[in-house]
Order: structure tokens, then sequence, then C-alpha cells
């Protein structure tokens, strides 16, 4: 039975693109891929903060306390992490690194944010909502959509 | 597409601010200093400080003296001409990584007499930078492949008499200007 999903990837407007370049996953018929949805629901100001540490990660910034990678681990080598706090309560968007580019622009990286999660108290990140990243960063219905949204130079 | 923070006046402080805080934060972090302290050396609660902290206030300059002076830090209020009105504020850390790898200059004769990158260019095997009363001849061997070092390079040749580079240890060749 063919895969009836039907995946976009949307670029957030008003973000720059540098080396790098965020683009949220969506699709109609997964209600797990929620990231753009949970996103806009965002009060202002809280939703500006998020607008900051995009920004802040898209200028080549560090600082775990907003964004990281996990390194070291195999198992999610390629996923990332945006992340805030507010009243006692974690939250986080959950995506993957890729590159679309690999002929034109070797270095450039995409973030494409899937799904978001909210814990209260701890700082542990949901494994289930990790492996929903890695699987759609696998996917390859996905892969075409975010070279679409990111696709090779023209020379 | 333009920036977020072209919307309004409150994105575009919102942002600074947030840029401020992440540079305290960053900094506090590297110190023994726990928000209780804080809290108790500014006489306020200490979710008053978190919410500080984390950007969900409108902070006064008096609130971003305390916090940087607390830090052992001085701050500036820095404006600057950008030509692309689409694009959003440099980051203020980024200001702050240019003044320390120039050296941290302190006056205006040690600042203009920084070379600028855009005096810069290139000749057969080596990088020609003007700088202040001599030309600096950079071999691009060690140059070439750190292409986003290369302001933080150059900038370290201050005035007429430094010929090292920081990053490698290797000579640079100085020229005088011709009169």
């Amino acid at each position: 039975m063919p895969n009836a999903d039907k995946f976009e990837v949307n670029q957030l407007p008003g973000l720059e693109e540098t080396d790098k370049g965020l683009a949220f996953l969506q699709c109609a018929t997964r209600h797990d891929i929620n990231a753009k949805k949970e996103f806009d629901r965002l009060k202002p100001k809280l939703k500006q903060d998020v607008f900051n540490r995009f920004d802040h990660w898209i200028q080549g910034n560090h600082f775990n306390k907003y964004f990281h990678g996990f390194p070291g681990d195999p198992r999610y080598e390629n996923l990332w992490i945006f992340k805030w706090r507010k009243a006692g309560t974690n939250y986080r968007l959950y995506g993957f690194l890729f590159n679309p580019r690999p002929v034109t622009d070797h270095g450039f990286q995409a973030c494409v944010l899937v799904c978001h999660g909210q814990k209260p108290g701890n700082d542990q990140h949901d494994p289930a909502k990790l492996a929903l990243a890695e699987s759609l960063r696998l996917n390859l219905d996905v892969v075409k959509e975010v070279k679409k949204t990111f696709p090779e130079w023209k020379r | 597409m333009a920036h977020w923070t072209t919307e309004n006046s409150e994105a575009f402080i919102r942002r600074v601010t947030f840029d401020f805080w992440t540079q305290l934060q960053k900094r506090f972090d590297s110190l023994p200093l726990t928000q209780l302290e804080l809290a108790q050396m500014f006489d306020v609660s200490e979710s008053a400080v978190s919410q500080s902290l984390n950007n969900s206030k409108n902070p006064t300059l008096k609130t971003l003296f305390n916090y940087a002076q607390a830090a052992k830090l001085k701050f500036a209020i820095v404006p600057y001409e950008d030509t692309d009105p689409n694009r959003g504020p440099i980051n203020s850390e980024i200001f702050t990584i240019c003044w320390e790898k120039a050296g941290r200059p302190r006056t205006f004769g040690q600042a203009y007499a920084l070379p600028s990158i855009t005096s810069a260019a290139a000749s057969g095997d080596s990088l020609i930078v003007s700088g202040g009363h001599a030309y600096y001849k950079l071999g691009l061997d060690h140059a070439a492949n750190r292409h986003s070092d290369l302001v933080g390079q150059i900038l370290f040749f201050s005035g007429a008499g430094v010929s090292v580079d920081a990053h490698t240890q290797t000579a640079i060749t100085q020229q005088p200007k011709a009169a």
C-alpha cells in the first residue's frame, strides 16, 4: 500500500539564511509532526525568544541552554533540538540536521524541525521524539522535500 | 524577506536584550555565582533574577549595568550602519569577539591604526594588507584554509611593529609604504 502521507518542508519567514537554514516539516495526516503547529501557538514574547534562539544558531553561536545536538551518541548524531524553560516546564523542538546541497554548498546545514515536546521538572529529552525525528530524517519523501526547499545553487 | 526584528521596535529591542542576557548567562556559567546570590546582591527575589536572565522583562539601563557589574563586565551601546535594512541586528557577542581579537583598542588612534579587511588584496602567493604605516605580507599557505579566521589574523597587526601571526606564530613580512 503506498504511503499516503504528504510532507511539506517550509522555511520560517523572517529568518536569515547563512551557511545554515531552518525549516519546519509539516504533514496534514500526521499529528505527531507538530513542531510548526506548536510554534505558531506560542505567545508573541515567547515566540520572539524562540526566534532569538533560531537566530543565534543561524549565526553560528553556541549555547547548550538554547540548542544542541548529540555528539558522541551514534543514535542521535544527526538530530538537533531547540529548548526553553518556562514556569518550571522544559520545552523542546526536535529536529534533524541535513545538507541538501552537497554539490554546490558543501558546508550548508539545514535544520528541519519535526515535533514539539514538553516535560515538567526534569531536563530529559524524550527518546520517542528523538526516534521520530531520526525516522523522518531517513524518510526519502521527507529528504526530497528538504531538497526542494533548499535546492542546489544554479551554476 | 525582511528579518523578523524589522516587524516593530519591540521585536528589535527584544532581540538586542536577548543577546545581552545570553552573553551574561554565559559569563555567569563561568563564575561561582548563583541566582540566589545575585538576588541577595540586588535585593530582589530569585525568580526576579531568573526572569531577567530569561529576558522576560524589559530591562532598564540601570538593570543592565547592575547585572553586567555583577558579572564583572562592562557594556556599550553601539550604533552602527548596516546597509541591508532587511537583516537583523549583529549579535553583541560578535562586537565583543572583534574587539578582543583587535587587541582591545581603547583609543581612536589604536582603532584607526587597525588595518581593514577590505584593504587586503591577494597577490600571487601572498595576501597584502594595508595597515597604518606599512603593508603586511601574509603567506597564503596558512591563510587560505582558514578564511573565517582571516579577520582575526589580520587584526592582530597593530601599527607598524607587529609582525607575528597570533595563530600560527609565523613571521609576516612588513614592507614600508612608499612616501
